[in-house]
């Protein structure tokens, strides 16, 4: 156990080492989300008034840049050049190659949510119960997961190449058609019915219920669905994983 | 190296999470309220070191908790860690009420708007259009967030064809004859009424009446369907009747004479309520108390135009059998015999207004016999008592919130209670400050007609010429208008006035106008102006001009001249119009009336100056 967490510890520390030494990455992942909700929550006259609704979506998009990035073009590159396979032969063991990857997915997406949330209460003027903003934080944390599922699935199953144009379209397709950039009732009822199999839809209608935002949102309904998605993703990527390790 | 790298990074990143959770900026400190929050709601609130007037008695420095809409706790001391973040409204020098309850009122159009937002939470109406009154019941049994008063109402009253009651321009059902009164009753409680209203004017000529029989049998009826019957009555002979015939309770104190200790204690005896409506009666003995509230401070930046319209207005003569002093006289002797006072204004007839005017009653009150926290309790506690209302009148756990925040202590000064700091209706804040208002955009021209040229009557920004008569009110008035040539000033164009002014409506009228009165109305600005002047001559006698405000409908605002078969340029000051907007006019009205008869005048080179 003490040696799991031992090489844990240490292929944590690699892989935010090499987030460092390759800041080209990770700023673009970090910086976007920020980007667009200063453009749409603040510097679009009349914005501001729902600058706390933008929050709870563009949170979810906080996360996802991370998580799909990191976890898509990465594996699928250390796949690529058979970096894993030495990895899976080496001592080092699974759960801590892909547990290190989740840590610091988790601390990158933090970071991406702590500049948003700044930005959010100095810059938009939102103000909310201390008890809303710690709740909506976590939920934007946890809504991290089912986006590494999905990060993992791809790098599981595609080449470097295609992972990370594959990565952009999903990450792209799940943040517009989600509602994640422009509220949801916006949409054309087939785009809103459509919403409704991407978790990103889910996930923003469960940080607007924390928020209390005004509309009629079936909370248990959100959570079920992102529960069923994340374990079919899960299933998904298991499958992958083995199948990788047999290989 | 590595490992030290995994440890600080993870220790600054959740470091940085928990301070930015504590950073971040909350509801309290800062106005701009974006999203109301799950954690806590909205009619979630306490008052914190507050004096309470529960309904009979004051209780000084104590906290209360409401917590969604209901009153949750009154303690001296609370756990402020186990509330949690919640709206707190410190109570320093602060008093809250139960939310003032007006047990005599007329609610129509935007009265439970008008007085919600001073604080009277509650409307007894006595005597409105039985429309929607089911829709109220339910309006008033939730603690949804509303912007209106909850209302209980009489439906329409008891009354006969052509008695009190039946002048108002609607056709209401009335009481034929004995038989009937079973069925009428009846017919209220399906269409809602709460209780029976009725009218009794025996022994006077100007107005037909149900007689002592009838009354007997409506209050008889009533009370076999469990309904309280309550009766208007305007003197001593009438209460003494219906005292006799066990009525609940009257809406108006009689003031023709001081009361005999016969009647009192009769009263006294049978356990009746008076509802004295002592600021109506003050209007109808011109005692002017309005035009003070009218310059109130303190009030009249949150009074609508209508509520400034009807608290302008005045009865149009001193009537006989209202005496002010022998009203207070009569509840003093009332009181001091036991019988129970309750608070009602009777907005919004000339000179009260929905919402203010139940304040004015309380001071009234005050200085007739009952000390402040009686008069208080005749608006809150007593009221509710009397009527049954079990949820509302009292500062008690399990009380709907509803709920005045003044300023002061009225326990000492009756007059602090129009400190109005805050309304909560079902625990939610009520917004004090009218929505804005629509001011009209300036008059463009001060000429109204000089009746030269073709087309003069013809509408001019919106404002056109046109008779009016009291038919709109059911009355049988008529009048016409033409534009001729030669019998205006000097031989030029004029508009000649033929009006025929017939019995049928209380204050019966007939003329022209000038104005825009086509809906959508929203009138023009003549705060430029201080005079409307015009030439005119006719049949002699007492003519008035009538203005109107876009956004009121109630009586309009007059002023009278005199007519003589010379021409004179009348010119009358746009300030005596009482409870005119001048922001929103929509015209004025040059009438005959209410003396009977047929009228024709001349007018000519009307305009503002």
């Amino acid at each position: 156990m003490n040696r799991i967490l031992h090489s844990f510890v240490l292929e944590t520390g690699a892989e935010l080492l090499k987030a460092f030494r390759a800041p080209e990455f990770i700023f673009p992942t970090l910086g976007m989300p920020v980007a667009f909700y200063a453009l749409f929550a603040i510097m679009l006259p009349g914005s501001n008034e729902n600058a706390a609704g933008l929050l709870a979506t563009y949170g979810v998009f906080a996360v996802m840049g991370p998580a799909i990035f990191g976890f898509g073009i990465s594996v699928a590159n250390e796949r690529d050049k058979g970096w894993l396979d030495l990895k899976l032969a080496a001592p080092s063991q699974g759960f801590s190659y892909i547990g290190a990857k989740v840590f610091s997915t988790l601390l990158f997406s933090s970071i991406s949510l702590i500049i948003i949330y700044l930005a959010a209460g100095f810059g938009a003027g939102v103000a909310l119960p201390q008890s809303t903003w710690a709740m909506m934080l976590c939920v934007h944390l946890l809504a991290t997961f089912p986006f590494i599922l999905i990060g993992l699935s791809i790098g599981f199953t595609c080449s470097g190449n295609a992972a990370m144009a594959i990565s952009n379209i999903i990450f792209l397709a799940l943040a517009a058609l989600g509602g994640l950039w422009i509220p949801m009732m916006l949409f054309p009822q087939s785009m809103q019915t459509f919403a409704q199999f991407l978790p990103t839809f889910h996930l923003s209608e469960i940080a607007l219920f924390v928020l209390g935002a005004t509309g009629e949102r079936n909370i248990v309904y959100n959570l079920m669905c992102v529960g069923m998605m994340s374990i079919g993703l899960l299933v998904f990527t298991a499958i992958a994983w083995s199948k990788q390790r047999s290989h | 190296m590595i490992k030290y790298i995994f440890s600080i990074v993870s220790a600054v990143v959740i470091v940085m999470l928990i301070t930015l959770v504590f950073i971040l900026p909350t509801n309290k400190d800062s106005d701009n309220l974006q999203a109301p929050s799950a954690a806590t709601s909205d009619n979630t609130l306490l008052l914190k070191n507050i004096r309470v007037f529960d309904g009979s008695k004051f209780i000084e420095n104590t906290n209360v908790l409401v917590k969604e809409g209901l009153i949750a706790q009154i303690s001296s001391s609370i756990d402020m860690q186990k509330l949690g973040d919640i709206d707190v409204i410190e109570g320093q020098n602060l008093t809250v009420l139960p939310g003032i309850i007006d047990a005599h009122t007329h609610s129509y159009g935007n009265a439970l708007e008008d007085a919600l937002r001073l604080g009277v939470t509650t409307h007894l109406d006595m005597f409105t259009s039985e429309l929607g009154l089911l829709d109220s019941i339910g309006q008033r049994q939730n603690l949804q967030q509303t912007d209106k008063a909850d209302l209980f109402s009489s439906g329409t009253l008891a009354t006969v064809d052509g008695g009190h009651g039946t002048q108002y321009g609607f056709a209401i059902d009335t009481i034929k004859n004995i038989d009937e009164v079973a069925a009428w009753v009846t017919r209220r409680q399906q269409a809602g009424a709460d209780y029976i209203k009725l009218v009794y004017m025996p022994n006077q000529q100007k107005v037909p009446s149900l007689d002592k029989q009838t009354a007997q049998e409506v209050i008889k009826q009533g009370h076999l369907l469990g309904l309280k019957v309550l009766a208007h009555i305007s003197t001593y002979q009438a209460a003494k009747d219906l005292i006799e015939a066990d009525i609940d309770g009257l809406v108006h104190i009689f003031a023709d004479q001081v009361v005999t200790e016969e009647v009192v204690n009769l009263a006294a005896e049978k356990d009746i309520f008076i509802i004295p409506t002592l600021g109506v009666i003050a209007s109808a003995d011109q005692q002017n108390s309005s035009s003070q509230l009218l310059a109130d401070g303190r009030i009249s930046g949150i009074l609508s135009a209508q509520q400034k319209q009807s608290l302008g207005a005045s009865f149009e003569h001193s009537a006989s059998g209202f005496d002010f002093a022998i009203a207070k006289q009569n509840v003093e002797l009332f009181k001091q015999a036991g019988v129970t006072i309750l608070s009602g204004s009777d907005s919004p007839n000339p000179g009260t207004a929905y919402g203010v005017s139940a304040y004015h009653e309380i001071v009234l009150l005050s200085e007739s016999g009952l000390s402040n926290s009686e008069a208080l309790a005749a608006a809150t506690q007593d009221t509710a008592t009397q009527f049954g209302l079990e949820d509302r009148g009292t500062i008690e756990v399990g009380k709907r919130a509803d709920l005045v925040v003044i300023e002061g202590d009225p326990n000492l000064d009756i007059d602090t209670i129009f400190n109005l700091k805050y309304v909560l209706k079902n625990g939610f804040r009520i917004q004090q400050k009218l929505a804005q208002s629509n001011h009209g955009i300036a008059i463009e021209s001060a000429l109204l007609g000089d009746f030269e040229n073709q087309g003069a009557l013809q509408a001019k920004e919106g404002f056109s010429w046109g008779h009016t008569h009291d038919g709109y009110a059911n009355g049988n008035s008529k009048a016409t208008i033409s534009q001729l040539d030669i019998i205006g000033v000097a031989g030029s164009g004029g508009l000649r006035v033929v009006a025929n002014v017939e019995s049928g409506f209380p204050y019966p009228w007939a003329g022209a106008t000038v104005g825009d009165f086509s809906p959508p109305v929203i009138g023009v600005d003549i705060s430029a102006y201080s005079h409307i002047a015009f030439d005119v001559k006719g049949t002699q006698g007492d003519y008035r001009v009538m203005s109107f405000t876009a956004t009121a409908t109630s009586i309009p605002p007059s002023q009278n001249f005199k007519v003589s078969q010379q021409w004179q340029r009348i010119r009358l000051p746009l300030s005596a119009f009482n409870g005119l907007d001048h922001s929103q006019l929509s015209g004025f009205a040059f009438v005959a009336g209410p003396a009977l008869g047929e009228f024709e005048f001349v007018l000519d080179n009307v305009g503002l100056e």
